[in-house]
């Protein structure tokens, strides 16, 4: 099974635990929202989860629980039984699903069942709904709107956009032809071109939030990812530079794009409400770009085009076209014009852009006289300049105005002082920069900036709070709304960078553009001033997060989730290297035995040394060994965590009424043992439940509360686990039971009468015993105590049962903690050495021949005055050998607990107890009943560990 | 160098398939299941990505962003695993400082489409 699968099965029967544990509390009446959230966060994620794979109706019997939890806990209020019965139907059939996967990789086909379920599921969240409806009638509607919202801010802002697009088509071209003037001539050209083909073409907008550095967003990253990007350019919004927060985004970008409207909602699906998408038309693109020089065609020329143009001669127009252009500037605006009418004859000379680009060139040319005169450049440029230079001034006299209190106000002075020599120089008027160099001199000594503002004030020839007013205003202004007025001027902030050319990325603009040095130096120094704080920021939180946070993340379990493969490997290797450690001593006793080992100082100290190292390793082995069972060890309420509502069930079902206490979940077995013990732990709660406890009416009239009492205890005895399982129902008639076994033949009346009460009672773990009359469908499977004698046999547990009519039962079971490593006794048989658990040898005693007597065909012995039977080990294993004597005529006789009768082994030597890890046998091996496994011991030989129950 | 992405989820079986799926892509991936590791481990490494699970115990997602942005992770893109029937989260996420989301269940192609979108160079 792949990893995943295994992973979430895993995983899912986990979540599937903890949401009827919380269902249960919830209908316990422990209403708290905190289990309801846990529910429905657990819901969620098993289902999250179940939709990685091809499971339809477990996920969509989840989705619509969700939904049921969803409206549940909006309006919490106490879940009644047919809720949660329902929602406990929904775990189960997911618990089924889970195990079939588990076997076929794939849940089996329950069409009818999920179907009615969901079908069930979907009636409560309707009435749930409705009755919350008639409380809270607005919830409802926000409700059943739900499964829109998704798709919500999508459509807003598609709408938005079409609607800007819609009303304001004029101005938005408009808008756009400023921005769209800084595309290349050739580019816009290209585009025109291939719009004839693919005419969808939008222009998006796209202004970040100034915060969204802080959000992990790039917007530059973004924008230029945008899907069949054609250009972009990116412009700064102009701001007051002394409130310019440097870790803000300025931008605002726009690009042009051949995607279609959806295309683009989806690429900027997080940011959808900060773009706008505008449909262009491409012959928007058609313009003249200006140059500063031109070269006017001839009237002659220009008659020749027209007639040309107007005879429809294409090839000819082509042909001329190329002859004008080999004689005129290339970097001139009528040739940008004949390029484009060249463009337009070359792919269009069918379509309106042929006309368009016609227009273009005469009007440029003037060849019609009635056309409004071309733009006189240098009156402009040097309107420009003077509005430039005060605007410059303005600034400089702006910062120094600013608040000198500061580390870095040296370098803004001595910055703003340079800006200024600038401008004398670019004006001629060079010899003011010694004056200048004064006053700056005077500012520093004292951050009193009062003579140098006076002198920018000379300069200024007309008042310039006027002039800053302005300044403020066109910056207020929005960019779109300037161009008609100023087609180029320089305070209009942006110097777009074409996005879509390769050389894009190195004339990125930064967040504001300063228009001199010197504001460069003041947006650069406050942002340096904002890292430094930001440093110092982050150094404080994360001084303060650091005690706060360790303590917090401790509390939080840790746990490793590890293959139980890996452990049991481990514990396999661990079990090894004690082996090895093992083999030590002997190597130490050969050094001694050695020609002069005694004797030799040398072989002396080296045989101590290894015995060292052998107590050294021998003391981290054992720690290991110890750490790894611990590893091993799971809380017995792994498997007592399914009782509560096991109990819940069958009592519902049978109309009892039960209490369920349970104690001591968190002692620890380990996990072999736990998980052993879970069935027959169920099958004796059932008991108990069924046969046990009474109804309501039989309890009181019995003169007991109605309520029935079980308890589930666990708890630790020295090296064993114990459980208990307490009732305070009908209890065991020892007298009934004697008569029962000897009714079904397990026992005839001449042992019946010899059995002591406990002995009685043990006759329930006798296979085919079974008490109550009828066999209901719980307990009364044909799966008696037998199954749970032999359950926990295979332990090495013992059970013990105790029970006063009227009163109650008890039943005990103790179980090893660990069986990882047993304690086994070593005995030596036809010359080999085996293994018996210790915990299945009472003693052992040495017995003369003498003291051996045959009675019919068994051979017993008296020991202490009870009748002792005896077996040879060698008859059990069918060796043809007989057990050997010792120099006293004696037998080695190991006294074993056989039931609870006990029985004296026949071997030939015993040899002592040891702890050994058990194997499993594999192989060939694995169907030989006779051992339970195998051993290493310390010497490195196999010893075979016997099995007696199989063998008796 | 190969893109570093750190997620966060309380679903072993989300993370490890988100993990596998991203590594196939050729990420380098680093997971925690619960907000408290990850935002422990998260004060000494800087992911290119982070990838958080909305709904988690002891700790939900949208506090763990919370906590991301007002600590050491103030401008790494950060993505919430939300469901379709999330959105009020998934927007609230956004206000506190979260650049997207990705919507569960989502196909390997989606996942890594988004995060190329998000992730110069990846």
């Amino acid at each position: 099974m792949n990893p995943l699968l295994q992973q979430f099965l895993a995983e899912g029967r986990d979540q599937l635990q903890q949401m009827s544990e919380s269902l249960l509390a919830l209908e316990r009446g422990e209403q708290s929202s905190e289990h309801i959230n846990e529910l429905f966060r657990l819901m969620h994620t098993l289902k999250g989860a179940s939709s990685l794979f091809t499971f339809p109706e477990m996920t969509s019997v989840l989705h619509i629980a969700e939904d049921l939890l969803t409206a549940i806990r909006e309006r919490p209020a106490a879940l009644g039984r047919d809720l949660t019965d329902l929602l406990l139907e929904c775990l189960d059939f997911t618990s089924l699903l889970l195990d079939e996967i588990n076997q076929h990789d794939q849940p089996l086909a329950h069409g009818e069942q999920s179907g009615q379920l969901c079908q069930r599921l979907q009636q409560q969240l309707q009435s749930w709904n409705t009755k919350v409806g008639q409380n809270a009638p607005l919830q409802t509607q926000e409700q059943t709107a739900q499964p829109v919202p998704t798709q919500q801010p999508a459509t807003t802002a598609t709408s938005r956009a079409t609607k800007q697009a819609a009303e304001h088509s004029d101005q938005s071209s408009l808008a756009d032809h400023r921005i769209l003037q800084s595309i290349p001539e050739a580019l816009r050209q290209q585009i025109l071109i291939e719009s004839l083909h693919e005419p969808e073409l939008n222009y998006i907008v796209y202004r970040p939030q100034a915060q969204c550095y802080f959000s992990g967003e790039d917007p530059f990253f973004l924008a230029r990812q945008t899907p069949s990007c054609i250009w972009g350019t990116a412009s700064g919004s102009s701001q007051d530079l002394a409130n310019l927060d440097p870790y803000d985004c300025q931008l605002v970008f726009h690009v042009l794009s051949r995607a279609s409207d959806i295309e683009l909602q989806q690429h900027f699906q997080y940011v959808v409400e900060q773009i706008d998408v505008a449909p262009i038309d491409a012959r928007q693109l058609i313009f003249l770009s200006s140059q500063a020089d031109d070269q006017p065609l001839s009237q002659e020329t220009l008659d020749g085009l027209h007639s040309l143009y107007v005879s429809r001669n294409v090839s000819g127009l082509r042909q001329r076209l190329i002859d004008i252009l080999g004689q005129i500037k290339t970097q001139t605006t009528t040739a940008s014009a004949l390029r484009w009418l060249q463009c337009a004859a070359n792919h269009a000379p069918d379509s309106p852009v042929m006309e368009q680009t016609w227009q273009l060139l005469t009007r440029h040319s003037q060849y019609q006289p009635t056309q409004p005169g071309t733009i006189q450049h240098n009156d402009v440029n040097d309107e420009m300049m003077q509005r430039g230079m005060q605007e410059v001034l303005a600034t400089q006299r702006h910062i120094l105005e600013l608040d000198h209190n500061t580390p870095w106000a040296k370098g803004r002075l001595k910055a703003a002082a340079n800006s200024l020599a600038n401008i004398m120089d670019a004006t001629g008027q060079s010899e003011q920069k010694h004056h200048l160099r004064q006053l700056l001199d005077e500012s520093l000594q004292d951050f009193n900036t009062r003579s140098m503002i006076s002198w920018i004030d000379n300069l200024l020839d007309h008042p310039v709070a006027a002039d800053q007013e302005q300044t403020a205003a066109t910056r207020r202004a929005p960019i779109t709304s300037q161009q008609a007025q100023q087609p180029s001027s320089p305070s209009t902030v942006s110097s777009p960078a074409p996005i879509a050319q390769g050389s894009g990325r190195q004339r990125t603009n930064p967040p504001a553009q300063p228009t001199t040095p010197a504001q460069a130096q003041v947006a650069a120094s406050r942002s340096e001033h904002n890292v430094a704080a930001e440093h110092s920021g982050r150094a404080r939180m994360a001084d303060n997060n650091e005690p706060e946070l360790t303590p917090r993340s401790d509390n939080s379990p840790r746990y490793l989730k590890v293959d139980q493969e890996k452990i049991d490997r481990l514990m396999g290797l661990i079990g090894e290297m004690i082996v090895a450690r093992n083999r030590l001593p002997f190597l130490a006793a050969r050094i001694e035995r050695m020609e002069g080992g005694r004797g030799d100082p040398v072989l002396r100290e080296l045989s101590r040394d290894i015995k060292e190292q052998h107590s050294l390793i021998n003391r981290i082995a054992e720690e290991m060994q110890d750490t790894i069972m611990q590893i091993r060890m799971m809380p017995f309420s792994s498997i007592s965590m399914r009782f509560p509502r096991l109990v819940r069930d069958i009592s519902n079902r049978l109309g009892k009424q039960v209490r369920l206490e349970m104690e001591g979940e968190e002692t620890e077995a380990d996990k072999n043992i736990i998980e052993i013990l879970a069935e027959p732990l169920i099958h004796i709660v059932r008991n108990s439940l069924d046969h046990g406890l009474e109804t309501p009416e039989q309890r009181l009239r019995a003169g007991k509360p109605a309520e029935g009492q079980l308890l589930i205890r666990a708890s630790q005895e020295v090296d064993r686990v114990l459980i208990e399982v307490n009732d305070d129902g009908l209890g065991m008639d020892p007298d009934v039971l004697r008569e029962k076994a000897v009714e079904k033949g397990l026992i005839d009346s001449a042992t019946a009468v010899r059995l002591s009460r406990q002995e009685c009672l043990n006759l329930i773990l006798l296979p085919g015993f079974s008490t109550a009359d009828t066999v209901t469908d719980l307990s009364g499977r044909g799966v008696g105590m037998d199954a749970v004698r032999r359950a926990i046999d295979k332990v090495n547990g013992g059970i013990t049962i105790s029970s006063v009519p009227g009163k109650g039962t008890r039943i005990q079971i103790r179980l090893p903690m660990s069986i990882a490593a047993t304690r086994v006794m070593m005995i030596e048989t036809d010359g080999q050495l085996m293994g018996i658990p210790m915990d299945q040898v009472q003693e052992t005693v040495r017995i003369p021949q003498s003291a051996i007597h045959q009675v019919r065909q068994q051979q017993t012995t008296v020991l202490r005055e009870q009748i002792l039977p005896l077996v040879a080990l060698n008859d059990l294993l069918q060796l043809p050998i007989s057990t050997r004597l010792n120099e006293d005529n004696e037998y080695a006789v190991l006294v074993i607990r056989n039931g609870s009768e006990p029985l004296g082994l026949l071997v030939d030597n015993f040899r002592g107890s040891t702890e050994v890890i058990q194997k499993p046998l594999g192989g060939l091996l694995a169907g030989v009943t006779a051992y339970t496994g195998a051993a290493l011991i310390g010497d490195g030989s196999v010893v075979m560990i016997l099995n007696l129950r199989a063998l008796l | 160098m190969a893109k570093f992405i750190y997620i966060v989820d309380d679903s072993l079986t989300m993370l490890m398939s988100l993990r596998g799926t991203l590594e196939l892509s050729g990420f380098q991936v680093e997971t925690a299941d619960n907000p408290h590791a990850a935002l422990q481990r998260l004060s000494s490494i800087k992911p290119d990505l982070i990838i958080t699970d909305i709904n988690m115990p002891q700790m939900d997602g949208l506090e763990l962003i919370q906590a991301l942005r007002a600590g050491s992770q103030r401008f790494t893109p950060i993505l919430t695993l939300t469901t379709e029937s999330q959105g009020a989260k998934r927007d609230e996420a956004k206000r506190l400082g979260a650049t997207g989301w990705l919507v569960k269940p989502i196909s390997s192609a989606d996942l890594t489409a988004v995060i190329r979108k998000i992730l110069p160079g990846a």
